[in-house]
This record gives structure tokens, C-alpha cells and sequence, in this order.
């Protein structure tokens, strides 16, 4: 037996987004404490780390630790229709293997999705040492990559102790967006070394773009030619980090 | 006519047969991995429709009867490639030099008496022979060559059309850098100056002996042009006037009776063909030789290329070889994924699975 309500749908409608980013078919685990995700995308060169505990939700109730895969994107046709002050309610009927979705608002609408099978797969966590951490805004992140998608389709992070800077490098023009440490956007930083790696910039606007809905504040933890690690703080409990591989050129 | 004649063709039509004289390194082909390579299209198209047909010879075929050998070669060859990280560019041959007739009317004369052996072979029901006699009937179709450039378009796999000969432009692209070899399996990429060949790309792993129930481990081989030069002690001007003795596609006889090594000696004595040919008093040749060795040193080639290498289109492959060309769906779909893992890593990209530990 599962069952949860959320009162807030726009914060379950921007989080199921943000996880659409990278997976068509999400398996949450649940157990009695959490809801939990990890997934990567297909290509594997970026995962999804979400949790919510039970505290996140107005009602929550789960009997035995359980899994249960849907098509996010489905969920999220339905999620769009929820207007601001309706709540949701998802439950599980494990007999027929259906999620009922409930909206209430003014008037109740009850839909039923199907739930697909299980991933089994267990996705590990990163090793990396990091020498990097930067505590930076979502709304000051969202500008440096739109800035850098501008002229390429990659970007350069680097930090030292004073700045970090994106550097995009195209085919006819270049961008440099310098953050520097004490600036509005910039709220902390500490480089152990000097670090620098390059990204995907249509993986990290995505996943920038998408989580900064549920985020204002987001920590970024990287090294030289290592996965980037951002953490999105969230306003209630629980937890959205993203891991994006990095491409290194000389591979 | 017996076997020894047919796979005499067989060794005539691989262009000039530079073999003794050529010191090459065997290597895997995931050794190859990160080079770009510049393959000869259509000398991998003949070994696809050769190579890719059932135990009697019959080539593949879709239901509404057209062959598909070469693409389900191109397609399986070209992701394997790719998934071992190794850079293909396809080089399409334009229109071939004038000089070229002779070998082009041998060829297609051949290829009209092997269809009969053929026919006759399975009316007898000699199905090993059959099949060894269809293998020389293969005949590349205009529509096989577009079929062919429409698969890489949606594989996202660069290909240059050649003004003439494709081993030219090939030899052309990498001697500018722009690929770390030639691939072929003729020696001729060396006579148009190619730094570097590798052989056997498109063929290598377990292959059937010809006419017998044996298979041997085919391998890549690399060749060197310098390490050639050196080792025969010429210029690669000489080399070029060996090849024409010993024979090319533009005079497949050569001299008769002269193979290789007096060819060498010959070049080495006097040290162009032109001094050698008074020596030389039954040499005949089908067009003037001083103009064969012109189309060696000053091929018609272009810059006017692009080579880059994209993500693979999979439902547009899917359309096209599947829903157009009945290819199993399951097999493509299992060859795009090995192949899309490829083209990360040809970006430099990495997978998070690297940092799993």
C-alpha cells in the first residue's frame, strides 16, 4: 500500500520535470521514510539524485519498501493540468498495477495511469574527489550558460579562489562569464586547486534551466576533467542533485 | 574455366600488386581506435556484395527483390567501427579517368562470363561453386552507391565524393592531415601518395577461404610509405614506375612476365621507367605509360570537403533499412546503441561509468 498527498502541485509538477530531463521511465523506490530516484539518461552521461522524504508531503503512507516505474512524461500531461491552489494525490493500487492520480481543487478529478516495470538497476554513486565547491545562484547560473549557448554547444568551467569563470569557445565567436567570489551571484567559494572541466552545455541548460523551477541556490562541486556535481538546495526537505560527465578532448 | 584463373582475376582486379615488395605491421582493429580513416567506398561496397550472400551465392535481397548486401554491410562494418572508437569517412570514386576503359571493359567482361559459370554451377547444383562464381558477378548499381551515401547521411557518418578516383582523394585527405589512413584493399592508395594504408578494415575477423570449407582470422594490416621507400631503397616517383611495370587499373597486364621484384631491380638500374623501357622490348602497353604515372602523380582531387561525424539519426535508419528495406529492427536497433556509444567518445565525451570504481 502506497499513498501520498502533496498540497503544493506546482513544487511535485517542477520536480517530476526536472527528473523528465533525463529519464522517460522513472523506478522510485519507496520506503516507509522516503521517496527516492536515481537514474541516469540513456547515454549515461548524467544522473538524477532525488529524494523526498515523508516530511515533504501532507499525507504519505507506505507499508513495505516498494518500487514503481512510470512514464514521467505521462505523469507530467496530467501534472500540467493541476492549477495553483489544487493538491494531489498519487496511490498505488498494486492489484491492478495502476496509479491513480487525484486532483482536488474546486472539483475532484480522479485519472489512472498504468505503472510498467522496474528497473533493477542499482546506479552507483560518483567517486570523485572534489576541489572545487561554489555555492552560486540558480538565477545567476541560468544566465552564464544561456550566455554560453549563445556561441557553442560545450562550456568550460573554471575556478581558483577568486572568480569562476564559463568559458564558451565556438566556431566563429567565444563568451567568457566571469562570477566573482563576494558578487550577488556567487555566494561562496573554495578551490583547492585550480579546476577546470568541460560540459555539455544542452545537458546543463536542461538540467539548470529545469531545477532552478524548485531551486534558488545551488552548490557546484568540481575538479579538472572530472563529472561536475549540483546540488539543489531545496526549500522543504529533500534533496535534487545532478552528476554530468565531463567531455575531454583529448580522449 | 578453373579456379586458379578466377581467383587470378580476383588478385588482377585488387589493382596494382605491390604485394612482395610491401613490409606491413599486423594490428587489431581496436588498435585503431581514435584514428580517422578514409575508406575507399566502393572497393568496401564489392566486398560487402561479395562477402554478404547466402551459402549458394544468392546476394540479399528485401521483398520487393532489391539487394541489400551492401547496406547491411556498411551498416554493421561502420557501427563496429565507430563503437571501437575509430573515425570512418567513406570516399565515393566520381567519374573514373579515361585511361581507366581497358580495365573497366575486363572487368565487366569478366563479371558477364563468371554470371554464366554461375548459372551453371547452381543448375548442376555445385552450391560451394556457385557461390564462389557469384561472388565475381557483384556489380555495384548506381542505386547501390546512393543507398549507400543515404545510410551514412542518417548515421551521421561523414562521406566525400571524389571528382575521379576515390583512392586518390583518400590518399589526398590524409596526406593534408585530415585522416590518419587510407583504407583499402589495393596497393594503389600508395601510388597516389598515401602516407599511410591500412588494409583489411572492412573484411577483418573470421573469413571463409574461397571455394573451401576453411576460415582464417583476417586482421588489419598497416602500411607505411616511407617505410616502403626506405626499404626498397627508391623515391616514391620510382615506386609509382614500378607499380606501372608490375601493373595498375589502367594497364591491369603490366609487363608481361615482369612481377614485382624485377620490376624493382629494373627501376633501381636505371632508375625511371623511361630509361628502363628500351630495355624492355616486349613491353606493350594499352594508353601511353608516361600518362598513367600523371594520373599517380597529379590526381584530380578537391579540398572542397566537410568531414564531421554526428549522432546517429536511429529512428531515420530505422525508417529507412527497416520499414524500406526489411532489415531486422531488434539487430539495427542493437547496432546504433553500440555505435552511439562510439560517437561519445569520438566528442571527447565520457560516461558517468567511468567514476563508478
Amino acid at each position: 500500500m502506497f499513498k501520498l498527498k502533496v498540497s503544493d502541485a506546482k513544487l511535485l509538477r517542477d520536480m517530476a520535470t526536472a527528473i523528465s530531463i533525463l529519464v522517460d521511465e522513472a523506478t522510485f523506490q519507496i520506503t516507509p521514510e522516503s521517496l527516492k530516484l536515481r537514474a541516469m539518461d540513456p547515454s549515461r552521461v548524467a544522473m538524477v539524485d532525488f529524494e523526498w522524504p515523508k516530511t515533504v508531503f501532507e499525507e504519505y503512507m507506505c507499508n513495505q519498501p516498494t518500487k514503481m516505474c512510470i512514464n514521467i512524461s505521462e505523469l507530467l500531461k496530467l501534472l500540467r493540468r493541476v492549477g495553483k491552489d489544487e493538491a494531489v494525490e498519487l496511490a498505488l493500487d498494486e492489484k491492478t498495477g495502476r496509479l491513480q492520480v487525484k486532483i482536488t481543487g474546486k472539483y475532484t478529478r480522479n485519472f489512472t495511469m498504468p505503472t510498467l516495470e522496474a528497473s533493477e538497476e542499482e546506479v552507483p554513486t560518483p567517486k570523485i574527489t572534489f576541489n572545487v565547491r561554489a555555492k552560486a545562484t540558480t538565477e545567476g547560473l541560468r544566465q552564464a550558460i544561456e550566455d554560453a549557448e549563445l556561441v557553442s554547444d560545450h562550456v568550460r568551467i573554471e575556478a581558483d579562489n577568486e572568480k569562476l569563470v564559463f568559458q564558451a569557445t565556438g566556431d566563429l565567436m567565444g563568451a567568457t562569464i566571469e562570477i566573482k567570489k563576494g558578487s550577488d551571484a556567487l555566494l561562496d567559494l573554495e578551490a583547492k586547486e585550480t579546476s577546470k572541466a568541460t560540459f555539455s552545455l544542452s545537458y546543463l541548460s536542461e538540467i539548470i534551466k529545469a531545477a532552478s523551477a524548485t531551486s534558488d541556490i545551488a552548490t557546484l562541486e568540481f575538479s579538472s576533467d572530472m563529472p561536475i556535481k549540483i546540488d539543489f538546495q531545496q526549500s522543504k526537505d529533500g534533496k535534487l542533485t545532478f552528476y554530468l560527465a565531463p567531455r575531454i578532448e583529448t580522449a | 574455366m578453373s579456379r586458379l584463373v578466377l581467383l587470378h582475376w580476383a588478385r588482377k582486379s585488387l589493382g596494382v600488386n605491390l604485394r612482395d615488395l610491401v613490409p606491413k605491421i599486423t594490428v587489431k582493429l581496436e588498435d585503431l581506435n581514435g584514428k580517422s580513416i578514409a575508406i575507399d567506398a566502393y572497393n568496401a561496397l564489392y566486398q560487402f556484395l561479395a562477402i554478404i550472400r547466402q551459402p549458394d551465392g544468392t546476394p540479399l535481397k528485401d521483398s520487393s527483390g532489391r539487394i541489400t548486401s551492401h547496406l547491411s554491410g556498411l551498416l554493421y562494418r561502420t557501427s563496429n567501427l565507430v563503437e571501437l572508437g575509430i573515425k570512418p569517412i567513406y570516399v565515393f570514386d566520381g567519374v573514373p579517368p579515361t585511361l581507366k576503359e581497358v580495365e573497366i571493359k575486363r572487368r565487366v567482361k569478366a563479371k558477364e562470363e563468371a554470371l554464366i559459370k554461375y548459372e551453371q554451377a547452381l543448375k548442376e547444383g555445385k552450391i560451394e561453386e556457385a557461390r564462389m562464381y557469384a561472388q565475381a558477378t557483384s556489380r555495384l548499381k548506381d542505386y547501390m552507391a546512393d543507398d549507400s551515401k543515404h545510410l551514412l547521411d542518417l548515421m551521421g557518418v561523414p562521406w566525400i565524393q571524389a571528382p575521379s578516383e576515390g583512392e586518390a582523394q583518400a590518399a589526398h585527405i590524409v596526406k593534408r592531415g585530415d585522416a590518419d589512413y587510407c583504407a583499402s584493399q589495393d596497393y594503389d592508395s600508395l601510388l597516389f601518395g598515401a602516407p599511410k594504408l591500412v588494409r583489411n578494415v572492412t573484411i577483418s575477423g573470421r573469413r571463409k577461404l574461397p571455394g573451401k570449407n576453411v576460415y582464417i582470422e583476417v586482421e588489419p594490416e598497416i602500411v607505411e610509405l616511407e617505410q616502403i621507400l626506405k626499404e626498397c631503397g627508391i623515391t616514391y616517383e620510382q615506386l609509382v614506375d614500378v607499380g606501372i611495370l608490375v601493373g595498375t587499373d589502367f594497364n591491369p597486364e603490366g609487363v608481361k612476365g615482369l612481377g614485382p621484384k624485377t620490376a624493382l631491380k629494373l627501376i633501381k638500374e636505371h632508375g625511371s621507367l623511361e630509361n628502363a623501357l628500351p630495355y624492355l622490348k616486349d613491353a606493350e602497353f594499352p594508353v601511353d605509360p608516361k600518362k598513367i604515372r600523371e594520373i599517380f602523380l597529379n590526381p584530380k582531387v578537391t579540398d572542397n570537403y566537410r568531414i564531421e561525424w554526428k549522432e546517429p539519426d536511429v529512428e531515420g535508419v530505422i525508417n529507412f533499412i527497416c520499414r524500406e528495406r526489411d532489415f531486422s529492427e531488434d539487430r539495427v536497433r542493437k547496432a546504433l546503441e553500440k555505435m552511439q556509444k562510439g560517437t561519445l567518445k569520438l566528442k571527447g565525451k565520457t560516461t558517468l561509468e567511468k567514476w563508478f570504481g
